[in-house]
């Protein structure tokens, strides 16, 4: 059997990815030098890459746009084919490579698609080599880490379609997409998928938030400002939801989960040092016990016990780094801010200070996290008084939700009576739900749906759920007595006590 | 008392013992209505705050909306 010559088959080692990576104008050295080239390294060594297929002229629609929009009118002669580097966690050789990738051996074809850790694209660039790049996730580790920004992808490989769940990374080139549109361009491919919008390829995504107005000119692209890339939101159908971190006292780890929980990717800005960096959101680390006793929010400030103080990493897509890069969360070492710290190839570690988050909304989630954060701050206080050591029993898990998966997940449900099931099965709602499950010392006790396409000063309420008797026989005998009533209205707005004693 | 599928809910899941009901015990106080009464009016100034606080966490400063992005 002849190896054709369309492909190359090499074991997986650090030196064999550098020059895979390399190209005519950007050497293997030149590559091992590159931050982003040593963390992928380290990452497919770390998820048990074993062999590497190069497929050697691949045409990556991504490249094939900028190439198209800047390197094409370069004097230099650019080249607009690339390379793309597959990564099997399995033993290959030539003979079943060639079997499998020919369809020859379909029962030999199992295991291999089984061990598809995914692609590097090898962009033929000086710099920047790291192109659109799609890889497997490190597993859950006992269910500690969550990665629900990323969505199933198919790779055709000659004659093998393989697959993989991901979300695209790649490093900016800093000519037609800095920091902030590689962030968008990530983000893009994940909303397309839950809202049906579209996920335009860099040079479009510079492009449109150039609209808003760039001071200098748009490209050679070195960043883009916050307003900008609220504009390319809009540019793809969706509404920017902007919070502001400077100088604010939201809890950042639990208002990421509540928008990473449903898939949806969160937009971090952060400082390093004096400047200012963006990356894309894409899980986070759920331990089982508090990790943050001191609260959230710097100063032990704290409007509720959130299920952030369990959270003790954030996982990213940060172009400065990696794909699914660690960010550490650190509450306590600097008292004005939350520091995130992240791993530097040489060993060391950054730290970045977040100052705002943007996710890109489904026009129809209009209730914002903190109008839903008032409400329960208002619940709270009822809750307290009938919870012995509140402080450090009571978790809130506020996170939205689509009608469709809250269903799937209550069909499954045997913590509720079937007449339970029935009830929230068989009821409309909206599309989207803002919930909230209150866990007393760990055990699911109430469950609140708010309507997230409602009004958030106006009590979006829609669902409560009881999941524990004696809990809410304990509510009732604090809801209900005529002597509190008065204060209850003034703590919970006579409409929201009102809609909890219907629940009884 | 837990549902399958949800990420926090393992934590609760692995200390969770049923009792004759079948409901994990909570950490419940026994409510006395004088009590609860005196003790919810204490905390309407501290939650009177804390919505204030979370009302100033919506405004977006000029200043960070033309921050730019560069690094």
């Amino acid at each position: 059997m002849n190896a054709p010559t369309s492909y190359q088959l090499l074991e997986f080692s650090s030196a064999n990815l550098f020059g895979a990576l390399s190209n005519n104008r950007c050497d293997r050295n030149e590559v091992a030098a590159n931050p982003r080239a040593q963390y992928l390294v380290r990452y497919l060594h770390d998820v048990s890459a074993k062999w590497i297929v190069v497929e050697k002229n691949y045409t990556d629609g991504d490249y094939l746009d900028d190439f198209a929009s800047y390197y094409a009118r370069c004097f230099a002669s650019y080249k607009s084919r690339c390379k793309r580097l597959h990564f099997f966690a399995c033993d290959l050789d030539e003979k079943s490579f060639q079997a499998f990738a020919s369809g020859q051996e379909p029962e030999h074809a199992i295991g291999i698609r089984d061990a598809y850790l995914g692609f590097v694209v090898a962009r033929p660039l000086p710099v920047a080599v790291v192109g659109r790049t799609l890889l497997r996730t490190y597993d859950h580790d006992s269910h500690r880490r969550y990665y629900p920004v990323v969505r199933p992808y198919l790779a055709h490989l000659f004659g093998a379609t393989l697959s993989v769940k991901s979300l695209p990374f790649q490093e900016q080139d800093t000519v037609l997409a800095a920091c902030a549109t590689v962030a968008l361009w990530s983000a893009f491919h994940k909303t397309a998928e839950l809202f049906g919008t579209t996920a335009p390829r860099p040079a479009a995504i510079t492009s449109a938030a150039n609209q808003a107005g760039h001071r200098g000119r748009a490209i050679p692209s070195h960043g883009l400002r916050m307003e900008e890339m609220c504009h390319a939101v809009r540019s793809v159908g969706l509404e920017p939801e902007l919070v502001d971190w400077v100088g604010t006292r939201l809890p950042l780890i639990s208002l990421a989960y509540a928008y990473l929980s449903a898939g949806l990717p969160v937009i971090l800005g952060v400082r390093i040092g004096s400047d200012l960096h963006a990356l894309t959101l894409t899980g986070y680390s759920l331990r089982d016990k508090v990790v943050h006793p001191k609260g959230e929010l710097p100063q032990a400030y704290q409007y509720l016990p959130l299920i952030g103080l369990r959270i003790d990493e954030l996982y990213g897509h940060d172009d400065q780094v990696g794909p699914f890069s660690r960010l550490q969360i650190d509450t306590t070492s600097n008292p004005a801010s939350v520091v995130l710290k992240s791993d530097s190839p040489d060993g060391s570690q950054r730290e970045m200070l977040p100052t705002a988050a943007l996710i890109p909304v489904y026009n129809k989630i209009r209730v914002t996290f903190q109008d839903v954060i008032g409400w329960l701050r208002r619940l709270h206080v009822v809750v307290e008084v009938t919870v012995s050591d509140p402080s450090k029993t009571i978790e809130w898990d506020l996170h939205l939700i689509t009608t469709t998966s809250y269903k799937e997940e209550i069909a499954g449900a045997t913590t509720l009576t079937i007449a339970q099931r029935e009830r929230l099965l068989f009821k409309q709602q909206p599309r989207f739900l803002w919930r909230a499950i209150l866990r007393i010392a760990g055990t699911k006790s109430l469950e609140l749906l708010a309507d997230a396409t409602g009004l958030g000063r106006s009590l979006p309420l829609v669902d409560v759920v009881w999941y524990h008797q004696k809990f809410k026989a304990s509510m009732k005998a604090v809801l209900t007595p005529a002597p509190t009533q008065g204060t209850l209205s003034d703590i919970l707005t006579p409409r929201f006590l009102d809609r909890l004693k219907k629940s009884f | 008392m837990t549902d399958p599928g949800r990420p926090g809910d393992e934590a609760g899941a692995k200390e969770a013992v049923p009792d004759e009901l079948g409901e994990v015990a909570l950490p419940l106080r026994e409510v006395d209505p004088k009590k609860v009464a005196a003790d919810l009016s204490k905390q309407i100034k501290a939650l009177k705050e804390s919505l204030q606080k979370i009302e100033e966490t919506k405004t977006v400063r000029r200043e960070t909306l033309d921050s730019e992005v560069s690094l």
